[in-house]
């Protein structure tokens, strides 16, 4: 036994010895090997999938967009809808059927031929319940898609058919003036059928089985460590982007990458909170400092049933007793932009001028009108719920607290939960009172149909605010079907004036994104929606 | 002997067991689910099919009985937030890294904590022990976030010597910082335990015999002192794998190491039930055996100690 103790502290001498010689002598690489060019960019450390017939567009939806292009996409500075794997589309006269027309030799990223029936097999496999896709509905308006998604159907009664290797021919259940949005997302890209066939759930894991048709395609996926793509040679277009992306994945990337920014491991950082501020304080960083705009709200929800904010009067004294200018630029160091109505900017329908806007004094006269006289009679324990963990809600939370009991008088209980906790609180409020909590929404598409029929129609009641109004609801049905936008615009507009009127959300910023950005990257660039970085528009001057 | 190893392993079923179903409890009563729903919620719909297909409408005992079945075959079951991995992909991929780390960390806490200790003791009430006080001190009351944090500031940012994060096996430059953030905490306690116990063997008459006789100091302290001395320090250093483990969990996170402690961190704020059961259950039965090793190493130490 004393030997087997002596050979053990004779292993353990050794590894000890060994242990500095090994990391003495190596260094971090340059990787000045070659003249290609590779841009370093940050990741959420789990992109929960990469495949794009289950993500939900969050985390993965960056490297999903470099490697994959759809029948059409939305080009990523004016937003038009642009033609990819299809050169051309038609849609019949009663908007109800869209025959796409693919480009001649498409071509898959391992060399194999792309056919029309690619996308028939993943449309259906997206709308498939079995798939257990996280954004299944973005192809409910094709006919018989949504019975198939729900249980109710088959995929054969899902009208999307190649007719030939080169023709995909779709046909809606209604008019959908916003059907190419949905064309254009990650949940109708092409995927593979004899790799997911073979590999089931795990293609997506190796090199070989994920097979992809856009600009980039993958190298090499360290799992919560980095992923990496590279140039592919079989897209049909050019790409004068950097040869490789190399994404590292960070657990939480905004305490995270800019630290490995300033340590020169990337060339482009994330930014929130305090670290905006002190990069605009930095002499070298604030030149990198970039802020791009994000198509999205941040409110405060209102239950509208629930007394007192069952009075219009009520809710509207609180909009106007919100000074949503002070909460970004003062309280949150104008890490977002300030808030001008209920839909962001650039929605179609969404007029600044529908906004109730800041006015004390009209508040105060509302809250009298209401029978709440600076403040008297204002019930006890009126809550307003947050996610405690978040720094900026807490803020905003206590900011609204005293910005209320200043303008009106009224006391409000702050009540902050756990982020899954609030979560569940959450969906309980179908059917459970509230008064308000903190939440927010960012456009899938540019379109009013993301906005107003998904959220704030009575029937979808996203948030549930409960508030129900038949012109409202009639205005959105109409503004479904309508195929002139101009007229479109004009329902969603009458629309916008009346919950803005009526005031079951109150806006407290619009979405922004900071980034720092090395000076030698040229054309990174978020767009408004969604916002992820096309690889092959950034050049890499270095 | 034997009967003992044997006894002591099988009682480690009951206590998995017991570990698996407090933990399946407590994890269903913890409200919230696994579907992302903070920044934009899923659809109704969406949601109510993920949770038919992950069978999360079960009632909670048959949800039970079939987990628990699965378990007993080694299967643990898909990965809520993962859908290409299973439970069994991801411990099989992140434990080895863990693994490595925590050996080292083990080994750096052993070969600093202990010398560190023995010299102080040697050289007690001089500026030595005072200085090895001052480092051991400091290493006990900063947790390991604040040591990873203050590591990467300065070996990354200040010196530029070593990369932020990440991992790339525990020979690269890369595990310089999580070893050291992980294994100068515990390498503080072994040094703390060390110098009172090899201070108080120092005390005792054989000690002095030894001197009488005319041995050495330095084979004093080496030979006869330090046998002795080592029997509460082993048993601390049996102790200290939790802290290698809890540290593990803040610096795997902070560094970007992809190991087991972080995927439990992950599954717990993630909801991610088959993964956290499965994680427990690797800690839980990782803390018995080594408190089973630590036991036995008893016996060897001091030969009056016999297991029945």
């Amino acid at each position: 036994m004393k030997k087997l103790v002596g050979l053990s502290l004779l292993v353990l001498l050794t590894v000890a010895a060994c242990t500095p010689s090994q990391t003495g002598t190596a260094s971090p690489s340059t990787g000045a090997v070659a003249k290609k060019t590779t841009l370093r960019l940050p990741e959420g450390a789990k992109p929960r999938t990469l495949d794009p017939g289950i993500s939900d567009g969050g985390s993965g939806l960056e490297q999903m967009q470099n490697m994959f292009e759809a029948l059409a996409y939305v080009d990523q500075v004016t937003g038009d809808i642009k033609p990819g794997q299809a050169e051309k589309w038609t849609i019949s006269s009663d908007g109800l059927t869209y025959t796409f027309n693919l480009r001649s030799g498409l071509k898959w990223s391992d060399g194999q031929p792309l056919k029309a029936s690619d996308f028939e097999y993943s449309w259906k496999r997206a709308t498939d319940p079995a798939t257990k896709s996280r954004y299944a509905q973005t192809l409910w308006p094709v006919k018989g898609a949504e019975a198939f998604g729900t249980g109710k159907g088959t995929a054969e009664g899902m009208a999307a058919k190649a007719t030939d290797d080169r023709t995909f021919v779709v046909t809606l259940e209604r008019p959908a003036p916003f059907f190419m949005h949905l064309v254009a997302t990650w949940t109708a890209y092409p995927v593979r059928k004899d790799v997911i066939d073979k590999a089931a759930d795990k293609w997506t894991l190796t090199n070989d089985t994920y097979i992809s048709n856009g600009h980039y395609r993958f190298v090499d996926w360290k799992q919560e460590q980095s992923f990496t793509v590279e140039k592919n040679p079989n897209y049909w277009g050019e790409n004068n982007g950097p040869d490789t992306v190399v994404w590292t994945l960070f657990d939480d990337q905004a305490a995270k990458s800019p630290i490995a920014y300033e340590a020169g491991e990337l060339d482009r950082a994330v930014l929130v909170g305090a670290d905006i501020t002190r990069a605009k304080n930095d002499a070298v960083l604030s030149k990198e400092v970039k802020k791009f705009e994000r198509q999205g709200s941040q409110w405060i929800i209102l239950d509208t049933t629930n007394p007192p904010l069952n009075n219009v009067k009520v809710r509207q004294a609180l909009s106007l007793a919100t000074n949503a200018k002070q909460i970004n630029e003062v309280v949150l160091k104008d890490a977002f932009f300030n808030a001008v109505s209920i839909v962001a900017p650039g929605v179609p329908g969404q007029k600044k001028e529908n906004a109730l806007g800041y006015d004390t004094a009209k508040a105060k006269q509302l809250m009298s009108e209401a029978g709440f006289p600076d403040g008297k009679g204002w019930p006890a324990n009126v809550k307003f719920t947050f996610d405690g963990a978040s720094v900026a809600d807490k803020a905003i939370a206590e900011a609204i607290q005293g910005m209320w009991k200043t303008a009106l008088g009224i006391d409000i209980v702050l009540e902050p939960m756990e982020t899954k906790a609030l979560d569940a609180w959450r969906l309980s409020r179908k059917t459970a009172p509230f008064h308000f909590y903190l939440a927010g929404w960012g456009s899938d598409y540019e379109d009013p149909n993301n906005w107003y029929n998904l959220l704030f129609h009575s029937k979808a009641d996203f948030y549930y605010t409960h508030w129900k109004n038949a012109e409202f609801d009639s205005l959105l049905d109409q503004g479904l079907k309508e195929n002139d936008p101009a007229k479109r615009k004009g329902l969603y507009e009458s629309a916008d004036k009346m919950i803005n009127t009526e005031a079951p959300f109150i806006t407290v910023y619009h979405w922004a994104r900071f980034d720092l950005i090395k000076p030698y990257i040229e054309g990174l660039y978020h767009f408004r929606v969604l916002g992820r970085i096309q690889a092959y528009l950034v050049r890499v001057k270095k | 002997m034997t009967i003992y190893v044997l006894r002591r392993v099988l009682w480690m079923i009951p206590s998995l067991f017991i570990v698996f179903t407090l933990t399946f409890l407590v994890v269903h009563a913890t409200p919230g689910g696994p579907w992302d729903d903070s920044e934009k919620p899923l659809l109704e719909e969406v949601r109510e099919n993920l949770n038919r297909q992950y069978h999360l409408n079960d009632p909670l005992p048959k949800q039970y009985a079939d987990y628990l079945l699965n378990v007993l075959h080694g299967d643990f079951g898909p990965s809520y937030r993962s859908t290409q991995r299973s439970v069994s992909d991801i411990i099989g991929a992140t434990l080895p890294v863990s693994v490595q780390l925590g050996v080292a960390s083990l080994l750096f806490a052993l070969l600093v904590g202990i010398p560190l200790g023995a010299v102080a003791a040697v050289k007690h009430n001089t500026w030595i022990d005072y200085l090895s006080s001052l480092v051991t001190v400091t290493g006990i009351s900063t947790p390991p976030f604040v040591r990873v944090s203050l590591l990467i500031v300065f070996f990354s940012l200040v010196l530029g010597w070593l990369p932020t994060g990440g991992w790339e096996g525990i020979w690269d430059v890369r595990a310089i910082i999580p070893v050291i953030a992980i294994g100068s905490g515990p390498a503080a306690i072994l040094a703390r335990y060390t110098r009172s116990s090899l201070l108080e063997v120092s005390g005792q008459d054989y000690i002095r015999t030894a001197r009488a006789k005319g041995v050495g100091e330095t084979a004093i302290t080496a030979f006869h002192a330090m046998k002795n001395a080592l029997i509460p320090v082993v048993t601390i250093a049996g102790v200290t794998l939790a802290n290698v483990i809890t540290g593990a969990f803040f610096v795997e996170r902070i560094y970007g190491i992809p190991g087991i402690a972080r995927q439990f961190i992950d599954s717990v704020t993630g909801r991610d039930y088959p993964l956290l059961l499965g994680t427990v259950l690797i800690f839980a039965l990782l803390i018995m055996v080594v408190n089973l090793l630590t036991d036995l190493s008893y016996g060897y130490l001091d030969p009056r100690i016999r297991y029945r």
